[in-house]
């Protein structure tokens, strides 16, 4: 079967032209259908949303919350057929496993049901019509930028991954179910963003912006530097880019009644999305004096990542990731027997499929992701700052996770905004961020 | 005692060996190296009892996919501090044997270390030159100009591996030349340099960026040159440079168009830098393994695995030549096997034969979380 992956309100079929892409790993094989993008057409659509979007001026925005919510709660039903098949088919698109994409579904969408209130009552409201949002391949930031629009009585025009076109048409596409003039405010249609065959359509997306237009951008740095030259400058430009992120553990929180728990929240920081996202803990700086060592925790840490496994197992490896892994895994085994590391390995049928790598040092490092975590012991979490001061990643620091009593994370806390570090959280929350800690109207 | 791994090198045809005495005699040189190194080396000792790995293990030459790899990334590693003691953690003889540490250059920009001892060194000099004079075809009356700087202006692999083995085929020292000087490339001199000599045929060597910068100058000033029938343009180093300006192909046509040399003699090799050996093309444009060598594509998920004929692996590097320290390699390149161990080339001479396809692309996450590879890009571009 052919999926659909797009949702162009107002355009008939039979006036676009199409490609299949396929789509194949571990978990199976999906063919989506995907439009061929030119000017022509995106100006035919931005002016579709245009007239679309009177109807959003007039609905209050209480209406509008309410078919949110009711939308909300169609994906939290496994039944709701835009549900049944991101469950079926994002597993084989994205390469999460099911039980990932099934808890990601679950997890996003009752925060969000929780957050809808206050979102509606602290959003500022801008003078912005149009957003033209630049989605990555990990799901997730479709629904905020959806969301943050419709509220704002945008309309909103979503360039999807061609690597992922999926989510972000089935969740513009699942609005219609409650309000089909509201899912006619939304467009997704994926290109390969830089490609010069795509320059008239981008020229036209990003350069004919005026100061009624946002291009928001979730990716990389390269394409955010290259879409924001691209993007006429009466226009609003905002950019969540890539980042790194690490975990904190204070000595007091190694104290028996409290560790079990902080050990649950680290596994499961580091194994949401298979560590892909830019909340994804790469290193976990464990204070030395509490009631167990930093190289135990380690322990403990793998023994809880191998109990995941088996509820939430890594998704699929492209090749040249699995042989990147592969190298890298020998590479700490051996340092495991020199005496320069120690590695706790996580595994599924004979397949490496995670690590926890301890280390003596407290040099900051990243990981190679995919679930493989370094853990470095410090003798004061006030050290840390320091610390990443000296790092290479420091400008692209995204989330710390802190595990700590609250003097003692209210202090570290201050150093490392002072870093410039933007998001401080507790290890709980590093994989669940808030709709509320995204402004889309800078 | 007289190892497998010299009966080899001194067979006088090895690439055309029988195919069963040559895979009877690959197994028994791998396997008496993995046994000298197994007894001579406590780290991979260790490494092999924890893979559950011993000489008794490794019966016949399918058990060669089970003697533990060591990745390439650890000699990055060790390399890391600059400590001769860190990279001696890896030697298989003493401290007192090891005479040099061969250096390649890393992406990261430190060079990456390797201990050689005097037997090493021999082994892989004689291991390269039978390469050499058996696929490349040189003989004692060949002339070779390298197309790189002379021996006393780079001390990389690439120009000290040549012309170390190439000059115990010629007759005499003058036989070979060096194109660049200063650390530039004087065309004029290049051109009197071939003209002038006798030696026959003759032979070119270098790295595909400086062959484009030669055969593009050549051509543009209606200097082309008429090698010898026989004359061959070995390559080697990356194509990094060249490409996205130039394909293969296309470079091909140009340095047969600036040479006149024929486009079956343009041989490619690929360079295994952590064993310090190279493999190289025949006429049908075939990598060969040599007999004293295993060189086999891996299933990533399973590396005592092999992917099938004609399928992209992991490329695992298994040597008798060195001593030193343990030759079993897996790397971080991905390749296949164009010509398996039980069949021979078109070429005539036996297999295996390999083709590289590239360097895995690395963890770049699919999604939003940067990996150490983008940072040091996006510092490099700063």
């Amino acid at each position: 079967m052919v999926y659909p992956a797009y949702a162009l309100p107002g355009i008939q079929e039979n006036a676009l032209e199409f490609r299949n892409v396929e789509f194949k790993n571990k978990y199976g094989k999906v063919i989506l259908k995907i439009p061929k993008m030119e000017k022509k057409l995106a100006k035919n659509v931005v002016n579709k949303l245009d007239i679309a979007r009177n109807y959003l001026t007039q609905k209050p925005v209480y209406e509008i919350s309410n078919v949110v919510s009711e939308t909300t709660k169609l994906w939290l039903d496994p039944n709701f057929q835009y549900r049944k098949m991101a469950e079926k088919l994002l597993p084989i698109v994205t390469g999460f496993s099911p039980q990932m994409v099934h808890t990601f579904l679950d997890g996003t969408m009752s925060n969000m049901s929780k957050e809808l209130h206050q979102i509606r009552l602290l959003e500022k409201g801008s003078n912005i019509e149009r957003i033209f949002c630049v989605l990555e391949e990990i799901p997730g930031p479709e629904i905020l930028a959806i969301v943050k629009a419709l509220y704002n009585r945008s309309t909103i025009f979503c360039k999807s991954p061609s690597s992922e076109p999926l989510f972000a048409a089935l969740y513009a596409q699942s609005f219609a179910d409650v309000d089909k003039k509201i899912a006619d405010c939304i467009a997704v249609a994926p290109w390969e963003g830089g490609k010069p065959e795509f320059q008239d359509l981008e020229n036209f997306i990003y350069g004919e912006r005026t100061e009624k237009d946002a291009v928001v951008l979730f990716g990389n740095i390269d394409a955010a530097e290259s879409i924001k030259q691209k993007t006429n400058p009466a226009a609003q430009f905002t950019q969540f880019t890539r980042g790194i992120s690490f975990g904190v553990i204070s000595k007091e929180m190694l104290e028996k009644g409290k560790v079990d728990s902080v050990i649950c929240d680290a596994a499961l920081a580091v194994c949401m999305y298979d560590q892909r996202a830019c909340f994804s803990p790469q290193l976990y700086y464990v204070e030395r004096g509490g009631e167990i060592s930093p190289k135990k925790f380690s322990e403990l840490l793998a023994k809880k990542m191998q109990e995941l496994e088996a509820n939430l197992p890594r998704g699929d490896l492209s090749f040249d990731a699995s042989v990147t892994l592969t190298e890298l895994m020998s590479t700490y085994e051996l340092q495991d027997l020199i005496g320069n590391a120690k590695m706790y390995g996580i595994r599924s049928n004979g397949e490496q499929t995670g690590a926890v790598i301890y280390q003596k040092d407290n040099k900051f490092e990243t990981s190679c992701l995919y679930r493989v975590i370094k853990i470095k012991p410090v003798n004061d979490i006030l050290e840390i700052p320091t610390l990443v001061k000296s790092s290479p990643s420091l400008e692209y620091l995204h989330t710390v996770g802190v595990a700590s009593s609250e003097g003692r994370k209210g202090e570290l806390e201050k150093d490392l905004k002072k870093l410039g570090v933007s998001r401080v959280t507790s290890i709980s929350d590093m994989y669940q961020p808030s709709l509320l800690e995204y402004d889309l109207f800078n | 005692m007289k190892y497998t791994f010299d009966e080899l090198i001194e067979h006088p045809n090895p690439f055309g060996m029988d195919i069963v005495g040559a895979t009877q005699k690959r197994f028994e040189a791998i396997k008496e190296i993995f046994s000298y190194h197994y007894d001579n080396n406590s780290l991979y000792h260790k490494y092999c009892n924890k893979h559950k790995i011993t000489p008794d293990n490794i019966k016949n030459h399918e058990a060669l996919l089970f003697i533990p790899l060591l990745p390439s990334d650890l000699f990055k590693a060790l390399s890391t501090s600059g400590r001769e003691e860190d990279i001696e953690k890896i030697a298989s003889v003493p401290r007192s044997s090891i005479v040099t540490y061969f250096t390649t250059s890393g992406t990261t920009g430190i060079p990456t270390r390797y201990p050689f001892d005097r037997e090493s060194i021999r082994r892989t000099t004689v291991s390269n030159t039978q390469i050499n004079r058996h696929i490349g075809e040189i003989h004692e009356d060949s002339y070779l100009l390298m197309l790189t700087p002379p021996l006393e202006e780079s001390k990389t692999g690439l120009i000290q591996g040549m012309y170390m083995s190439v000059k115990p085929i010629l007759k005499k020292d003058d036989q070979i030349s060096f194109g660049i000087k200063n650390g530039k490339l004087d065309l004029e001199n290049m051109i009197t340099t071939l003209s002038s000599t006798n030696y026959r045929p003759r032979h070119l060597f270098g790295p595909p960026f400086i062959y484009k910068e030669i055969a593009e100058s050549l051509i543009k000033k209606g200097r082309e040159l008429k090698l010898e029938e026989e004359s061959k343009a070995f390559i080697s180093g990356g194509w990094k440079r060249v490409k996205g300006e130039v394909e293969r192909e296309e470079l091909a046509k140009m340095i047969s168009r600036a040479f006149g040399i024929y486009k079956e003699n343009i041989r490619d090799g690929l360079g295994l830098t952590d064993i310090f050996s190279w493999l190289l093309e025949c006429s049908y444009h075939h990598k060969h393994v040599p007999p004293w060598m295993h060189v086999s594509c891996r299933n990533p998920k399973n590396l005592n695995e092999e992917v099938e004929v004609g399928k992209e692996g992991i490329f695992a590097f298994l040597t008798s030549a060195i001593t030193s320290f343990p030759s079993f390699i897996i790397s971080g390149d991905i390749g296949l096997t164009t010509t398996s161990y039980k069949e021979k080339c078109e070429c005539g001479r036996i297999g295996p034969t390999v083709e590289h396809r590239r360097r895995a692309t690395g963890m770049s996450a699919r999604g939003c979380a940067l990996v150490l590879e983008e940072v040091i890009k996006m510092m490099r571009k700063q």
